[in-house]
């Protein structure tokens, strides 16, 4: 047994609020936490599909074969990112039923799935959008470059490029600061499990 | 006709056991959420899942041991989601070194439990987890069974949540 201390006393004889669900709330409480959640994936779902269908619709009306390749690029892209992005919203369900395992396991398994998403950042978010955002500025280059404009069809393209990778290995770069730091909390919790 | 049945026995486990344990999730759950709207959210969360939890429980461990695992994982879960907002949290180590400038010279009640709560509030998870339970009157061998973590962890844990509350608490103590 743990000594007894005065401040477990504090702690344990604190004012209670007045709180009480009756199974029906539980009920209606339980239904209501599935459709949020069906909620918040369908509106991910219609922007990520609004986004497939502008892509798709320009590229249907792009005047370059290379820039209808890179919308279309993107429109897959996006879409290969709302399958992953799917992919994940169902693995985290599945903490639900961890609830009532010990603390460490759940927690543990909560912050190994959002390190492994952070560190998988450029497979599943990422990677797809690339070759349509590299399409698309070659493309946007050429179009100078067959107007004769070599130098500025050049720059567009360079410029374009050199900002969108900068921007995707920055976002590339927290995200793996953030999985390094979760690391250390599961590194931590490891400790916990296997101390003497 | 069985689905009833399994519904009806669901649901006296669970008033039983929301009648028993309910103080000590509200305890929980004011323990890592300082606004009352938002509290009362976790509280529903909690309560949600142990109804829900009840086919799963195979009376392996206590009711007691099970109630605070489903608390303390909704808390951490809670945790978890919130701590973007929050200030960095800090390990029991550092704890000593918070609110240096106020040495809890004021020993009513309710100050001292809202020092507690910002104690706690600065806290780790699995230290936040620690202290809570050690508060709730949970002996080492029950808390290492609710978190997972070894008896030694958790022992060296309780000692220093010990010296902690000794030093931001020396009024209460003696009272």
């Amino acid at each position: 047994m743990t000594d007894h201390n005065p401040i477990q006393d504090l702690w344990q004889s604190q004012p209670q609020e007045n709180f009480c669900m009756s199974t029906d709330e539980i009920r209606k409480r339980a239904s209501k936490l599935h459709a949020t959640i069906s909620a918040r994936n369908t509106r991910e779902y219609i922007v990520g599909s609004a986004l497939v269908v502008f892509f798709a619709a320009f590229a249907l009306i792009a005047k370059s074969d290379l820039g209808r390749l890179a919308l279309l690029l993107s429109a897959g892209g996006v879409a290969v990112s709302m399958w992953q992005l799917h992919r994940l919203a169902r693995a985290a369900a599945g903490d639900e039923i961890y609830l009532v395992t010990q603390w460490s396991e759940f927690y543990r398994t909560q912050l190994a799935r959002q390190r492994d998403a952070l560190r998988r950042v450029w497979i599943w978010y990422l990677g797809p959008l690339v070759p349509g955002m590299v399409l698309f500025w070659i493309a946007s280059g050429l179009k100078d470059i067959n107007a004769g404009n070599t130098v500025q069809g050049l720059a567009v393209t360079m410029v374009g490029l050199l900002i969108t990778f900068g921007v995707f290995l920055a976002v590339g770069s927290a995200n793996r600061k953030a999985a390094d730091r979760l690391q250390a909390e599961i590194a931590l919790i490891d400790r916990l499990i296997a101390e003497k | 006709m069985s689905n009833n049945i399994m519904s009806r026995d669901q649901d006296d486990w669970y008033i039983r056991i929301a009648e028993q344990w309910g103080a000590a999730m509200q305890r929980i759950a004011r323990s890592c959420e300082a606004d009352p709207d938002r509290r009362r959210d976790v509280l529903q969360e909690m309560h949600v899942a142990v109804w829900k939890s009840h086919p799963l429980f195979d009376g392996r461990c206590s009711e007691r041991t099970w109630i605070y695992r489903i608390a303390s994982n909704v808390a951490a879960n809670h945790v978890n989601r919130e701590r973007r907002r929050n200030t960095p949290l800090v390990s029991l180590d550092r704890a000593g070194d918070m609110a240096s400038n106020d040495q809890f010279q004021i020993a009513e009640r309710d100050i001292a439990l809202q020092k507690l709560f910002t104690i706690i509030d600065r806290l780790d998870n699995p230290d936040r987890s620690v202290i809570t339970l050690y508060l709730e009157g949970l002996d080492a061998a029950t808390i290492s069974d609710v978190t997972g973590m070894s008896p030694g962890a958790v022992a060296t844990r309780i000692s220093r949540i010990k010296t902690l509350l000794a030093h931001h608490f020396k009024e209460v103590q003696h009272d």
